[in-house]
C-alpha cells in the first residue's frame, strides 16, 4: 500500500494529473487460476461447473470472465457479479462460487484494466461500456426469456458499477453489499471539507444519486463493523432508493466478511428470501 | 483495497495547511515563508504526515500589522490552483509576564481552472512568549469556515527559533478535535477517536535588516 502514496508523489514530480488512476489501482494477471477449491464447502465447486469465457466489449477491449453453473438447474435466477476494487476475478472467485452454490448461475468478470482483461485505463464511462457488454453477453447466454430473472449483485466498488448499469439497463433485482455513496461522500466523510471532487477526479460514482433512477427491488447489506465503507453510506443510499427496498445491517461484519459473519445459512436465507420474493422458481 | 490514496490526496489540497502566525512581519520588511506538513494518516503499514505545503511572502504595512499571500504547491501538483491572501495583527505586545497575542485571518481560493472556484475563510489566534530573545513557544486556535459544511477547528502548540534573519518553526497540531474520525476511510491518527494529530514545520527568511 505504500506504493499508493509513493507512486502519485513520484508522478507528481512530472507534472499535473488527476486522481482517477489511483481510485482503481487495477491488478493484472496473465492467466486465471479459477480455483474450484475454497476455504469452506459453500465456496467449493466442481470443475465441470466453471467455464472460462471472454466478453468482447469493442474492437479494442475484451474482458476476462467466468460463467459458473448453479447447483440447481435450471436456476431460479441468473446473477451478474460486479466485484470490488482490489484483486482480480481470482481474488473474488470464492464469492462467485458461493453464489453458484446458492443455486444461481453466475457470471463473474474483470473490468478493463483488471486481470486478463485488456489493459486500458479504467474510467467511469469505460466501465459502463464494459458492464453493458457483460449484460448483453449474459442475455445472449441465458436467452431473452430469462431477462426477468437477471440479478445484479455488486460488492464494494461493484455496487457503484452495478447501480450505474441498473440506471440504464435495469435488472430484475439489484443487490448491493458494502456500498459507498459516492466519491464526494468519501472525501467529505474523511476530511470534513466541502472541497469539490470535480477538481481532482472525473469520476463521481454517485450511487446515492443514481439509485433514484433505479425502479427495481433493491437489497442493501452492510456490516456494522465496516471501518472502511461505513454503514451510513448504505443508509444514505437506502433513503434515496425507490420502493420496494430492504436494508440489512449485519452485526460485527466488516467490509468483506458479511457472508462469513452472518453464517452461511443466514446469508443464504437472506438472499433466497429476497430473490424468492420477486422471482418465481 | 482501500480508496485511501484518493481521499488522502484530496485532503492534501487544502485543510488548515498553515502554521500559527506568531507575530506580524515588521513594518516595511518582507518575509519569505515556506511551510509543510499536515495530519498523520496511516497508509498501509506506514503512518506519515500528509505533505500540505505553502510558499509565499508577507509584508509589514504598519507597526504590528502585515499582509501576506501564499501559493499551494501540493494543490498545484493535482492541477488545482490554490492561493491565500491574509493579514496578521498583534493587538497585545509581550510585556513582562504578558504574552504576545496575534490575530490572523486568511481567505483561501482554489480552482481547477475549468469547473469552478471554492473559497474558504480561516481565522486564528496565537499566544506566544519569547524567551532569551530567541525561543518563542506558543499556543494557537484556528477555525476554517466553509460554504457547504460546518467549520473545522484546530488547536496547535509549537516553538519558533530565531537565527538572525531566519526563523524556524515546528508545530504539533490537532486537526478537528471535535470531530469523530475513528471510522473514516482515511485512517487518521486521532486522539480518543477524534480528529487527527499532525506536525508542521516552517522556515521564514526576513529580507532586509531586522528591527
Amino acid at each position: 500500500m505504500r506504493a499508493s502514496l509513493i507512486i502519485p508523489l513520484l508522478l507528481a514530480l512530472s507534472g499535473c494529473f488527476k486522481l482517477d488512476p489511483f481510485l482503481y489501482g487495477p491488478e493484472r494477471t496473465n492467466k486465471y487460476l479459477l480455483d474450484v477449491r475454497g476455504p469452506t464447502p459453500e465456496e467449493t465447486i466442481t470443475e465441470d461447473r466453471v467455464e472460462p469465457v471472454s466478453i468482447v466489449v469493442n474492437d479494442q477491449v475484451t474482458l476476462g470472465a467466468a460463467y459458473l453453473k448453479g447447483s440447481v438447474q435450471p436456476p431460479q435466477a441468473y446473477v451478474v457479479f460486479f466485484h470490488g476494487k482490489g484483486g482480480t476475478l481470482d481474488t473474488h472467485f470464492d464469492r462467485a462460487k458461493r453464489w453458484a452454490n446458492l443455486g444461481y448461475d453466475v457470471l463473474a468478470f474483470d473490468y478493463r484494466g483488471w486481470g486478463t482483461s485488456t489493459d486500458v485505463t479504467p474510467t467511469e464511462e469505460g466501465l459502463l461500456e464494459d458492464t453493458r457488454a457483460v449484460r448483453a453477453w449474459m442475455l445472449q447466454r441465458i436467452g431473452a426469456a430469462n431477462e426477468n430473472r437477471l440479478v445484479y449483485y455488486g460488492h464494494s466498488l461493484g455496487t457503484a458499477t452495478s447501480t450505474q448499469l441498473a440506471e440504464q439497463q435495469a435488472p430484475a433485482l439489484l443487490i448491493l453489499e458494502s456500498a459507498f455513496a459516492s466519491i464526494h461522500d468519501f472525501e467529505t466523510d474523511s476530511s470534513g471539507m466541502d472541497f469539490p471532487v470535480d477538481f481532482i477526479s472525473k469520476c463521481k460514482w454517485a450511487t446515492v444519486d443514481r439509485i433514484r433512477n433505479v425502479h427495481v427491488p433493491v437489497l442493501l447489506v452492510h456490516g456494522l463493523a465496516d471501518d472502511f465503507v461505513r454503514p451510513e453510506f448504505s443508509k444514505k443510499i437506502y433513503a434515496n432508493a425507490n420502493d420496494p427496498k430492504q436494508l440489512t445491517l449485519v452485526d460485527r461484519a466488516q467490509h468483506s466478511d458479511i457472508p462469513e459473519t452472518m453464517g452461511a445459512d443466514h446469508y443464504a436465507s437472506l438472499m433466497h428470501d429476497f430473490i424468492g420474493s420477486y422471482i418465481s422458481p | 483495497m482501500r480508496l485511501s490514496s484518493v481521499v488522502v490526496a484530496a485532503v492534501l489540497l487544502v485543510g488548515c495547511g498553515h502554521m500559527a502566525k506568531l507575530r506580524p512581519t515588521p513594518r516595511r520588511q518582507v518575509a519569505i515563508e515556506l511551510e509543510a506538513g499536515g495530519p498523520f494518516a496511516k497508509i498501509g503499514s506506514a503512518t506519515i504526515p500528509l505533505p500540505l505545503s505553502t510558499i509565499g511572502a508577507s509584508y509589514g504595512i504598519a507597526d504590528h500589522l502585515d499582509v501576506s499571500g501564499h501559493l499551494h504547491p501540493t494543490a498545484a501538483v493535482f492541477g488545482v490552483g490554490g492561493l491565500d491572501l491574509g493579514a496578521a495583527w498583534q493587538p497585545v505586545i509581550q510585556n513582562g509576564g504578558v504574552p504576545a497575542v496575534t490575530l490572523a485571518g486568511r481567505l483561501y481560493g482554489f480552482t481547477d481552472f475549468k469547473t469552478g472556484f471554492m473559497p474558504y475563510l480561516e481565522a486564528g489566534v496565537t499566544g506566544s512568549y519569547k524567551i532569551a530573545d530567541r525561543f518563542s513557544p506558543y499556543l494557537n486556535v484556528s477555525a476554517l469556515v466553509q460554504i457547504n459544511a460546518v467549520p473545522l477547528f484546530a488547536v496547535g502548540a509549537g516553538v519558533e527559533l530565531e537565527l538572525g534573519r531566519t526563523a524556524l518553526q515546528a508545530e504539533f497540531r490537532w486537526f478537528s478535535p471535535n470531530r469523530p474520525t475513528l471510522f473514516n476511510v482515511v485512517e487518521w491518527q486521532g486522539l480518543g477517536g477524534l480528529g487527527a494529530v499532525g506536525v508542521l514545520v516552517g522556515v521564514r527568511y526576513t529580507v532586509g535588516e531586522k528591527q
